[in-house]
């Protein structure tokens, strides 16, 4: 006996959802915004900030992204081209249909950051989840203390976001940004250097921090926070594992008995350092 | 204690008659080895079966199962076509006891509170599980109890020319209402099962304490001089569930079975991968199995089938594994 797309959709939660892609900003040479609906131009879930979503297109696959941002009607998921599927998303344009299921995760535990400065740092497309508490943070301004970013790429091209970062940041009150490149280039007058150097030169005093970025970023960051002295459980991060499932039952995101489509992608430094180090 | 005795052929009419309404499902014999087959309505299990090769998860649990069908629409995007999900009514038997219980740990990966898996569990109610009790251990046994009823519907213990009966769950009595099943007391096992025969009561909660401080010991990188990845282990594990999700060309989604002790298996597009060689993949499968499952479930994700140590091509014995692992100082 068949039973249609809806039961299924009801009992099965591995079934995308029908949506379709409404806008896609060009990010950087190899970084696109797509800003999604359903079918019928509703936002597909309400995702809290730093959660994650199953993109799909059938017949090709799917792959859990961070939403990055949402809106009254959308989500929006900032997508580097990488491999398979990530190459085919680029390829589509405006209006194209894909499947989507969320939201998965825990989410970055808002109450935590209320009434804190929070300072933000993010490497590459590692701004993208953590661009998701920003955008909560600029919308809920009164809620929060004083915001600081500290955000590198490559070069001024690699950097994700710049109507952001150049156009609607510097606006918000009590928001200091600092964006810095890899290596000089022309045109560029800002800060050249990696991030993990540039945090240390700016000496923050400890506060809550969430860091986003390369394995490599987050190596280096670490120390130097922990040099200025901020505690473990004020040290936020969201990891990224191969996922399958969204649902901890494939088996591929755990770290130890954890599962970082359940328990995560949100960890603390605290957290971190009770499970193994196989991330 | 058993419930009823009754003759190897009015056991075989009886199960003949269930036919009519379900598919009866046996180990049938290719080759050397057993493997799940439709019963042929008359054959009963040779003296050599000792199990078969692949346990019964591929029946509830497929190596490859198709979720989805898309249909392609010139040019548009596919659309999504109806699923159909299996209903047909199954009575599986002869099942070892040590592969019904494998049932009950998977049952708790793919129904529970926070999720019910369409697919699995209903296969998993259409069926009807009869266990046979084993009465000779297999060379790489270890379970602890070889007359484990979990899992089990209907559980038969092979007396010559008779079975005992034993109904276990309401599903299994539900089954029993043919006269030939007729008994007005409990009937003792009348033969002499081997005292203890398995006797490797290896994986215990020490086991698991143990697990928990020897993460970063050598052990685990000598033990992965030996292993060669292939994942059979993990293949014919009654328990290992992990699965990949896939989209095919022709339109499809796939779920397949998929294997920890490869390095696809988390290896992420931008080529970082967190379990990069094999001695991280190998200590993965082992900590999963007996600390990472007991913690989340209590029970550890293994029933002593033993098949990973018949079929392991360089002779990697989880039994020596574990003991290796609880001599570490």
């Amino acid at each position: 006996m068949a039973v249609t797309v809806e039961q299924v959709k009801e009992i099965n939660p591995l079934v995308p959802i029908k949506a379709k892609v409404i806008k896609i900003v060009q990010e950087t040479p190899d970084v696109k915004t797509f800003h999604i609906t359903t079918i019928d131009d509703k936002k597909p879930f309400d995702p809290l900030p730093g959660q994650l979503g199953m993109l799909s297109l059938p017949a090709i696959g799917e792959a859990m992204f961070s939403v990055t941002n949402k809106g009254e009607n959308h989500i929006e998921m900032a997508i580097k081209s990488v491999g398979q599927l990530t190459e085919a998303l680029h390829e589509i344009e405006e209006g194209q249909e894909v499947g989507i299921r969320g939201p998965y995760g825990n989410g970055f535990p808002l109450d935590y950051f209320k009434g804190k400065d929070i300072l933000f740092i993010g490497g590459g497309i590692g701004l993208a989840p953590v661009r998701s508490l920003i955008m909560e943070c600029v919308r809920n301004r009164e809620n929060y203390g004083k915001l600081s970013v500290v955000y590198g790429a490559r070069s001024k091209a690699d950097l994700c976001f710049k109507e952001d970062l150049f156009e609607n940041w510097p606006k918000v009150p009590n928001m200091d940004l600092y964006v810095t490149i890899d290596r000089e280039e022309e045109g560029w007058d800002g800060h050249v250097g990696f991030v993990p150097a540039y945090v240390e030169e700016l000496a923050f005093q400890p506060q809550v921090t969430v860091l986003c970025g390369p394995p490599v970023m987050i190596k280096f960051t670490l120390p130097a926070l922990q040099k200025m002295g901020f505690a473990d459980q004020d040290i936020i991060t969201t990891l990224e594992m191969r996922m399958k499932c969204g649902i901890g039952k494939c088996g591929r995101c755990n770290i130890g008995s954890c599962y970082v489509c359940l328990d995560g992608p949100v960890f603390t430094m605290e957290q971190l350092k009770e499970l193994p180090p196989e991330y | 204690m058993f419930d009823y005795q009754v003759s190897k052929r009015e056991f075989q009419n009886w199960l003949i008659k269930m036919q009519e309404e379900y598919e009866v499902w046996a180990p049938v014999k290719v080759g050397k080895n057993y493997t799940w087959g439709s019963w042929d309505g008359g054959s009963f299990p040779d003296e050599d079966y000792q199990n078969t090769l692949k346990p019964p998860k591929d029946l509830f649990f497929p190596q490859y199962e198709v979720l989805l069908k898309y249909k392609k629409v010139k040019g548009k995007r596919p659309l999504i076509i109806e699923p159909d999900l299996p209903q047909e009514k199954r009575i599986i038997w002869e099942v070892r006891p040590c592969d019904a219980r494998s049932l009950t740990i998977l049952d708790r990966v793919f129904i529970n509170k926070d999720y019910e898996d369409p697919y699995y569990s209903h296969r998993r109610k259409n069926t009807v599980v009869i266990s046979l009790v084993c009465q000779k251990p297999g060379l790489g046994c270890f379970c602890k109890d070889p007359l484990t009823t979990e899992g089990s519907d209907l559980m038969l213990l092979d007396c010559g020319d008779t079975y005992l009966v034993k109904l276990v769950s309401v599903k299994g009595k539900g089954l029993i209402k043919n006269p030939v099943f007729t008994a007005d007391k409990p009937i003792n096992i009348p033969m002499e099962l081997p005292a203890n025969p398995f006797n490797l009561e290896i994986a215990d909660k020490d086991l698991a304490e143990k697990l928990e401080v020897i993460y970063r010991s050598p052990l685990w990188r000598e033990l992965q001089e030996k292993c060669v990845n292939c994942g059979v282990c993990t293949f014919l594990c009654p328990t290992c569930h992990c699965f990949d999700l896939t989209d095919d060309q022709k339109g499809k989604k796939v779920r397949s079975w998929d294997s920890c002790m490869f390095a696809s298996f988390t290896k992420q597009a931008s080529g970082h991968n967190p379990r990069p060689t094999g001695a991280e993949r190998l200590r993965q499968r082992v900590m999963h199995k007996f600390r990472y499952f007991f913690e989340n479930h209590g029970i550890f994700a293994c029933v002593g089938c033993g098949r990973c140590v018949e079929k392991c091509p360089v002779n990697l014995d989880i039994r020596e594994v574990l003991q290796r692992i609880k001599e570490v100082q």
